[in-house]
């Protein structure tokens, strides 16, 4: 959990503007959206949505003898129509078209867009495909063998086909796979926007194929196209949309949320009902030092700056799967139990930061967070900090190692824990004193051992800019010999993986050299083996190797394998 | 609510990926008669000359046969089925109905099916039999390719010749005009 530069603050609170704002707060009533509501299918989905029920019951008529046979009539009639056009050097064009369908290229479409997926890492997106297929796949078999529907019978059949034509099986792959493509490689807007149009011609054309050689129904294709498009476009609007599961064609970092109008909206309505603030302007900050929340730079209308993080469910299932790799890793680490709301995480640190307001440590002064979207969307509001830098790139003087150890020792004697000490969390301002930000990890009566470990970072952190011999000198002004020792018998590669990755950048054993200077100590072992480690680590490997043979013999059933 | 539909969508997909295209399938078995109808039809267009359709006679098919798998397209059908599926050595016969078939190094026999000749081609009979029977009429050919170890596999061929017998394909019409006509 990172945020960047935001706020110092002070035990009063911040700058007088924000007090001057509130008063004009109003509660939302019974019934009343939230700011940003839910709402993910869009009227486009709405609409194909309807069409496939629609389908479906036209579809469930053909079981019914007497409509059956009316639809029969119908498609033969058509057919019968289309027949008409056939000519000798046309058939074996159209029979070449029928590849668009064919099982060939459908799998060259699937494994290229999961391909891509992986490389992006867009796991949920992937995920979505994955679960969307064999469900489209699972129901299309079904569907197949319960309406048992026979080729057409009037008119010669002058195409290769496989199988019941109800519903038409490469109509409906291929239209599912384009529309996955879609939503999955092609980024809201423009993009999408052209790529649906794009997509809209080889499906017509294999559809006019299929016609021409008689080897599907017209309510075959129609059935297959409402499948095909329906699902995996509610599937993706409903399971990762993308205000909330943003397509970025990058590797390696968290994707944020988007700040597009409608949110900009809906955190407009937010500040100014439920925290009495006037927005003027909203804009993300520092994105690429963050990587649990979405940081913003919040401009209210009397030019107070202020910061926010917004949180989303995906912050929240990213810091479980982070515990639960840590836990399987390291084991127990001390009541690293995941948050099981996105509310519960937001109000831990606004009432963190808080705590550590009131105990008169260097925060930025928290303002609360509004709601946008119920359990689901928070944005945490604090004060600014002007002109501060992270303290990888600040000029570390005798007076920030003074005042930054001195944190540390007020946090022991409040009993209080950060957890999180790493340069971007520890801002150096321009008269030398620091200020900790990114509360979310902290922790009210720690363990002895946490609270050595924050020590032990800290002086990492000033040390990576200094050296060892000058930190540990003015540790002694705080701490006793044998504190300082504990700190680093306590840490760890497992504690502090961030501040591991820095030194080796370093070239320096930091570490090695502060245990030197140090008198010894016991190392503090940190891998603890549990029932309940031994039990998830279980539970992780069969669940994987399960997940793996479903996939397997899911991807054999749909022919991709 | 989300939670709960991420969940029932899992849940679908996990039970729906459970059944193979095969057990689907089996709910549609090509029983002569009414009762397997559509699929005999199916099985009529993919072999447009075939003047006789092979069907399964209504209910002769022993319970411990298990349908392994179903393809109907326009080049033919193929039908698989395996006894004793568990067991360390399964019995199998596929079924492959097609407008020909290559008999050459078969020898004629006398055939048990009305309008058919039969050839036997036996390529071993060494703990077990593996061979082919044959019937060839008019338009099309019904192969059985039988895969049976172990020492019960003569039961396992006559329960495979009473179960595998035609239908006319007239009959697969009428049967399949009397599915679609109004009532």
């Amino acid at each position: 959990m990172t945020a960047t530069n935001p706020s110092s603050s002070t035990r009063s609170g911040g700058p007088a503007g924000v007090a001057e704002h509130r008063g004009q707060r109003r509660r939302r009533p019974s019934g009343e959206p939230a700011p940003l509501p839910r709402g993910t299918l869009q009227t486009s989905g709405t609409a194909w949505l309807v069409l496939a029920i629609g389908g479906l019951v036209m579809s469930l008529a053909m079981l019914i003898q007497p409509t059956a046979a009316l639809l029969t009539q119908l498609d033969t009639a058509i057919l019968e129509r289309v027949s008409l056009l056939r000519a000798d050097g046309v058939s074996p064009l159209m029979r070449g078209v029928q590849a668009f369908g064919s099982q060939w290229t459908i799998r060259l479409l699937w494994w290229a867009t999961m391909l891509v997926l992986v490389v992006f890492r867009r796991w949920r997106h992937l995920f979505v495909l994955l679960i969307s297929m064999f469900i489209f796949d699972a129901l299309l078999d079904a569907l197949v063998v319960l309406f048992a529907r026979e080729r057409p019978v009037s008119v010669e059949i002058i195409g290769a086909w496989d199988g019941f034509s109800h519903p038409s099986r490469p109509v409906a792959m291929l239209a599912f796979a384009l529309v996955a493509m879609i939503y999955t490689l092609a980024p809201h807007g423009t993009a999408r926007n052209r790529a649906k149009l794009a997509i809209i011609a080889p499906i017509t054309v294999l559809v006019a194929a299929r016609l021409y050689l008689a080897v599907d129904h017209p309510t075959d294709i129609v059935a297959a196209v409402g499948l095909g498009v329906t699902i995996p476009l509610v599937a993706f609007r409903r399971f990762a949309p993308d205000n909330l599961f943003p397509l970025v064609n990058r590797r390696g970092r968290a994707a944020h949320l988007t700040i597009d109008d409608r949110r900009i909206q809906a955190i407009h309505t937010a500040l100014r009902d439920q925290l009495g603030l006037r927005l003027r302007s909203v804009a993300p900050f520092n994105l690429e030092e963050s990587f649990g929340s979405t940081p913003l730079r919040i401009v209210l209308d009397d030019d107070t700056v202020l910061f926010g993080k917004l949180y989303a469910a995906s912050h929240m299932r990213a810091d479980r799967w982070y515990k639960l790799g840590r836990t399987l890793r390291y084991g127990r680490l001390e009541d690293e139990r995941p948050f099981s709301t996105v509310r519960r995480l937001v109000q831990q640190e606004d009432y963190m930061a808080r705590v550590m307001r009131d105990a008169g440590l260097p925060v930025a002064a928290p303002h609360g967070f509004v709601e946008l979207t119920p359990e689901r969307e928070y944005l945490l509001v604090t004060d600014f900090i002007p002109d501060a830098r992270e303290s990888g790139d600040a000029e570390i003087t005798e007076t920030t190692i003074d005042h930054a150890l001195r944190v540390v020792r007020d946090m022991w004697d409040a009993g209080l824990a950060h957890r999180d000490i790493k340069p971007a969390n520890v801002l150096v301002r321009p008269d030398g004193r620091i200020a900790l930000i990114d509360v979310f990890f902290g922790q009210i009566r720690p363990s002895p051992w946490r609270q050595a470990v924050d020590l032990a970072a800290m002086m990492i952190v000033l040390a990576l800019r200094t050296d060892a011999e000058t930190v540990y000198q003015h540790a002694l002004r705080y701490f006793t010999p044998e504190e300082i020792a504990e700190g680093f018998a306590a840490t760890s590669e497992a504690t502090r993986p961030s501040l591991h990755r820095m030194m080796r950048t370093d070239g320096r054993d930091l570490l090695a050299r502060f245990r030197q200077l140090a008198p010894p100590y016991p190392r503090i072992r940190v891998q603890r083996w549990s029932a309940r480690r031994i039990g998830l680590t279980a539970v992780v490997l069969i669940g994987g190797l399960i997940i793996i043979s479903m996939l397997v013999s899911s991807l054999h059933e749909a022919g991709l394998l | 609510m989300r939670r709960a539909t991420l969940a029932a969508f899992v849940a679908a997909a996990l039970l729906l990926t459970g059944c193979s295209a095969a057990e689907f399938a089996s709910g549609r078995l090509p029983t002569c008669g009414e009762a397997g109808a559509r699929t005999t039809f199916l099985m009529a267009q993919a072999a447009p000359d075939a003047t006789l359709v092979p069907c399964l006679a209504p209910g002769a098919k022993p319970a411990s046969w298990t349908l392994e798998d179903m393809k109907i397209d326009s080049a033919g059908a193929r039908l698989a089925f395996v006894a004793d599926m568990i067991s360390d050595q399964p019995q199998r016969v596929e079924v492959l109905f097609s407008g020909a078939c290559d008999v050459s190094g078969a020898v004629s026999v006398p055939s048990d099916e009305q309008g058919t000749e039969r050839f036997e081609h036996v390529d071993s009979v060494e703990g077990g039999y593996v061979g082919q029977r044959s019937y060839v009429f008019d338009g099309g050919c019904v192969m059985y390719r039988f895969t049976a170890p172990g020492e019960g596999w003569s039961g396992f061929v006559h329960d495979a010749s009473t179960v595998l017998t035609f239908m006319p394909r007239a009959e697969v019409v009428r049967l399949r005009d009397l599915a679609l006509a109004p009532r």
